[in-house]
């Protein structure tokens, strides 16, 4: 998708969308373990419920990390770093997301094909 | 229902619930203080980030909670605790979903002056809940923060779990008795 669309940040999707797989995951395990009796479901079913934070952690710290390079390259040589995460809330668009250009001339092409004005 | 019969059994859900809250408590501390520590991560997208975190910080802390929760008042305060972090990281989540679908189809700017606004929403709602549990447990009824069973006693949770829900059943059955159409 990141090849074929200029305007959207595949990555981002990805990181958005993880994280209610996550929750989904979280909270399905402990609900299988309230119709079994096995101790292993149980002591799954709290790991991963206690094990949340470092997951969501792991699933967006990702920015933070390229952000905390950055911040030594700004410092360095005066480089601005955006993140993934920028993306989405800027819309994934262009002009502000990292993958360069034209979110609107995407969407202007697609109608353009569809026939759709 | 996995109840488990021996002093081993809990001792490995007591280390498991220490270690992995441990890994998250660490974690999470770690993403906290670099966004402090570095003004450059303070963009709105990161502070949603770090508002879900903050949210599953909460909930780790509730967790920690459950080694000192045989006296009362310290399963009510983890019960609260849990529940607050629970909703507002669902919260937290689904703002952060909503916040991108509304960026992508109709873009605003000046998006991230709406941050104070969410947090205040956030904050209410989350509440609610453990609020409810409260002032109905203060009227009277019979629910509260207790032990949970499902996890052999050892965890604090609202109790019993099903009274939201069969309470919501009766209600609607006696108003459609009364309203039936």
């Amino acid at each position: 998708m990141k090849e074929n669309v200029p305007g959207i940040n595949t990555n981002a999707y990805t990181k958005l969308i993880s994280y209610p797989l996550v929750l989904l995951m979280l909270f399905l395990v402990p609900a299988l373990n309230r119709f079994s009796s096995s101790p292993i479901l149980l002591y799954t079913s709290i790991a991963l419920t206690r094990l949340e934070g470092f997951i969501v952690a792991l699933i967006f710290g990702a920015n933070q990390f390229r952000i905390i390079r950055g911040y030594w390259r700004i410092k360095e040589e005066g480089e601005v770093v955006e993140t993934d995460i920028d993306d989405i809330t800027a819309g994934f668009r262009g002009d502000v997301g990292r993958w360069g250009s034209n979110f609107n001339s995407v969407v202007e092409d697609l109608k353009t094909a569809s026939g759709f004005d | 229902m996995a109840l488990l019969d021996s002093v081993l059994d809990r001792t490995i859900i007591y280390i498991i619930n220490g270690v992995c809250n441990f890994l998250s408590l660490v974690r999470e501390g770690l993403m906290i203080y670099c966004y402090w520590k570095i003004p450059y991560m303070r963009t709105f997208s990161l502070k949603l980030v770090i508002s879900l975190i903050t949210s599953v910080l909460i909930y780790t802390i509730s967790n920690l909670l459950s080694y000192f929760n045989s006296s009362p008042i310290i399963c009510w305060i983890e019960g609260y605790i849990r529940s607050v972090g629970m909703m507002s990281g669902l919260a937290w989540m689904v703002i952060m979903l909503y916040v991108s679908y509304r960026q992508t189809y109709r873009f605003t700017p000046k998006i991230y002056k709406t941050y104070p606004k969410i947090v205040l929403i956030t904050a209410i709602v989350s509440n609610i809940p453990a609020l409810f549990v409260i002032i109905a447990s203060i009227s009277g009824m019979n629910i509260g923060f207790r032990p949970d069973p499902s996890n052999d006693n050892l965890f604090c949770t609202v109790q019993p779990n099903l009274f939201i829900t069969s309470s919501f059943i009766s209600q609607c059955s006696l108003l459609s008795l009364e309203y039936p159409f």
